[in-house]
């Protein structure tokens, strides 16, 4: 176990130098002049002289790289263009906002995804089972804005049920949760369906019944138990991936969270913000596929280790 | 067959309306009713608000009174074009490197795939939308960077069938008979190899176009006026309460596209797999 964890933490510190040699060249490399971004564009030629000189870019690569990554070590993501305030100190205050809708969009892929795909377990072939495939294939085909808009349209405009975007309370958190949640539900019924059916087809159900225990007793205790382990594989995935996931739903509901505030950089063009929240996401994704493969072998003795 | 077409109904399903898109992409010349780059006069109402639907314009005007009809007819040729050369760009570099990589092994098999590790780290939305930051987005440098993201997977893929592959008897048994790698790699292994790249092509479809879509909605992808599915949507947002139709019909256009290639791609998955043929359906 110890080997296989030194090993696999060794990948992931190559990993990391790899991802951030990646954003270090598209924030410094391809851009034509990093400095004239800066310093405007009035700036003289003087002027452009020096700040290229403070930030640095007058110096070898290597030389750059070498500071880009120690200021990375201190949690340093240099400056936003646009606010001129450190882009640490931007991320810090938007990601109470991201980490509550993951609480509460993870929450509404479970509670949809875990639902449908028992039902359609428990009822293959059947009109029900097909029916929660086809909710499966609509939940990867609609892009989140869409489905954000349409819960937008009917929930908050028609209905007044809730508030028409923004930030708050637990009203304000429920149509982006479920926006991620029922579509990402379709994801998480998929996995659910085709792993409780594995699950079903063991020895110990069959003795689990013909001990006389009822079938939800069955379903619910004896299989979900096993069935689970796929799914929390999948939650830790999902969150790696969830700033990504984020953007367009923040973006929607202007929800003011990591994901809002790379939209506004976007529309600002603001480089080094939005760099910072690729670095970010890329190290969320590969730390949580880590702790994926950390947990598994301590939840489940059957995975063996290479 | 007749079992056969009852079991991939949905498919069948899925490659109709995809053909209908190809078809309606092709003809928006000929069947749109206006042109969509028109600022129609009477196209807003006085007070600047686009027209509802009516016979005139079946899906009404937009905020700047151009035909919606037109527009989205217009813009299945966009999503054709994303489709099309993004998609057929990823799935050609991602088979090239996945099969080198598979195929030659060795120092250069390793660069490849530690490459694709690292990219597959990023998320692809986010690496695209870092991508088309820096570059002045048209509709070709978007279709680029949707390639230059979504090879990855499909490199993975191509790289472990071809790993298997390149150990079966059958091309042991070529190598022995005299055969050269490129004869090997073209006669023996891609045939067998097309399976997955066809499967691949058609899933690549709706992820593609999801991906232009998501980008041209956030501003970054296809520009305005070219019209795409996506930055309709975005440029008429302001109006979803008032006139949701001008959202919602880019919105059904974009899921309807991705949903059909989601369907046939999963059929064709189970056709042209025999293995997975029965398993837990």
């Amino acid at each position: 176990m110890l080997r296989y964890a030194l090993s696999r933490i060794g990948q992931t510190a190559g990993l990391l130098l790899g991802i951030a040699a990646v954003t270090f060249t598209l924030l410094y490399l391809v851009p034509a002049d990093p400095a004239a971004q800066v310093a405007g564009r009035s700036a003289t030629h003087e002027q452009l002289e020096s700040v290229r000189h403070e930030m640095g870019l007058d110096r070898s690569v290597i030389v750059q790289f070498g500071d880009y990554l120690l200021h990375l070590a201190e949690g340093d993501f240099g400056r936003s263009y646009v606010q001129r305030s450190p882009v640490s100190t931007l991320l810090l205050s938007r990601l109470p906002a991201t980490l509550i809708l993951l609480a509460g969009a993870i929450f509404a892929e479970l509670v949809i995804g875990l639902s449908a795909g028992i039902i359609a377990a428990t009822s293959r072939g059947a009109a029900v089972d097909r029916a929660v495939m086809i909710f499966a294939f609509i939940g990867v085909s609609t892009p989140r804005f869409v489905m954000g808009i349409l819960l937008l349209y009917t929930f908050a405009v028609e209905l007044n049920w809730f508030p028409v975007g923004g930030y708050g309370g637990i009203s304000h958190l429920v149509l982006p949760a479920l926006t991620i949640g029922v579509l990402g539900g379709g994801w998480y019924s998929r996995m659910m369906r085709s792993s409780m059916v594995e699950v079903l087809h063991l020895d110990y159900i069959r003795t689990a019944r013909a001990k006389g225990a009822g079938e939800w007793r069955v379903v619910m205790i004896h299989a979900l138990r096993n069935a689970f382990l796929p799914i929390l594989a999948m939650i830790g995935i999902d969150m790696g991936q969830f700033v990504s996931g984020s953007v367009v739903v923040e973006a929607v509901y202007g929800w003011p969270g990591v994901g809002q505030l790379m939209w506004q950089s976007i529309q600002e063009i603001d480089i080094p913000v939005i760099m910072a929240i690729t670095l970010i996401a890329a190290v969320a994704i590969m730390l949580s596929n880590l702790a994926v493969d950390m947990i598994a072998p301590l939840v489940d003795p059957r995975i063996k280790l290479k | 067959m007749s079992k056969h077409l009852r079991r991939h109904w949905l498919g069948l399903t899925g490659a109709g309306v995809l053909s209908m898109i190809v078809v309606v992409a092709l003809l928006a010349p000929l069947i749109a009713p206006y042109d969509p780059y028109t600022q129609l006069l009477d196209g807003i109402t006085a007070d600047g608000s686009p027209l509802p639907p009516s016979a005139q314009h079946l899906l009404g005007t937009d905020l700047l009174g151009r035909d919606l009809l037109s527009r989205l007819l217009y813009g299945a040729r966009t999503s054709l074009i994303i489709g099309l050369i993004a998609n057929g760009l990823s799935i050609t570099i991602g088979t090239l490197l996945g099969v080198i990589a598979g195929y030659l092994r060795g120092l250069l098999g390793a660069v490849i795939m530690r490459f694709t590790d690292l990219m597959m780290a990023f998320p692809a939305l986010l690496l695209a939308i870092a991508l088309s930051a820096l570059l002045e987005p048209s509709l070709w440098i978007v279709a680029l960077v949707i390639a230059m993201v979504n090879w990855v997977s499909i490199a993975r893929v191509i790289y472990t069938e071809t790993l298997s592959i390149r150990e079966r008897d059958f091309v042991t048994a070529a190598r022995g008979l005299g055969a050269t790698s490129p004869r090997i790699l073209v006669h023996h292994i891609l045939p067998h190899l097309l399976p997955t790249i066809l499967v691949w092509t058609t899933l690549g479809i709706a992820t593609s176009v999801l991906l232009e879509a998501t980008l041209s909605y956030l501003g970054i992808g296809v520009r305005p006026p070219v019209p795409s599915w996506g930055n309709i949507v975005f440029e008429n947002q302001t109006y979803f309460s008032s006139a949701p139709w001008l959202v919602f019909a880019p919105g059904l256009a974009i899921a309807m596209l991705a949903f059909s290639c989601n369907l046939a791609g999963d059929a064709l998955r189970d056709i042209l797999d025999p293995r997975e043929l029965g398993q837990g359906r």
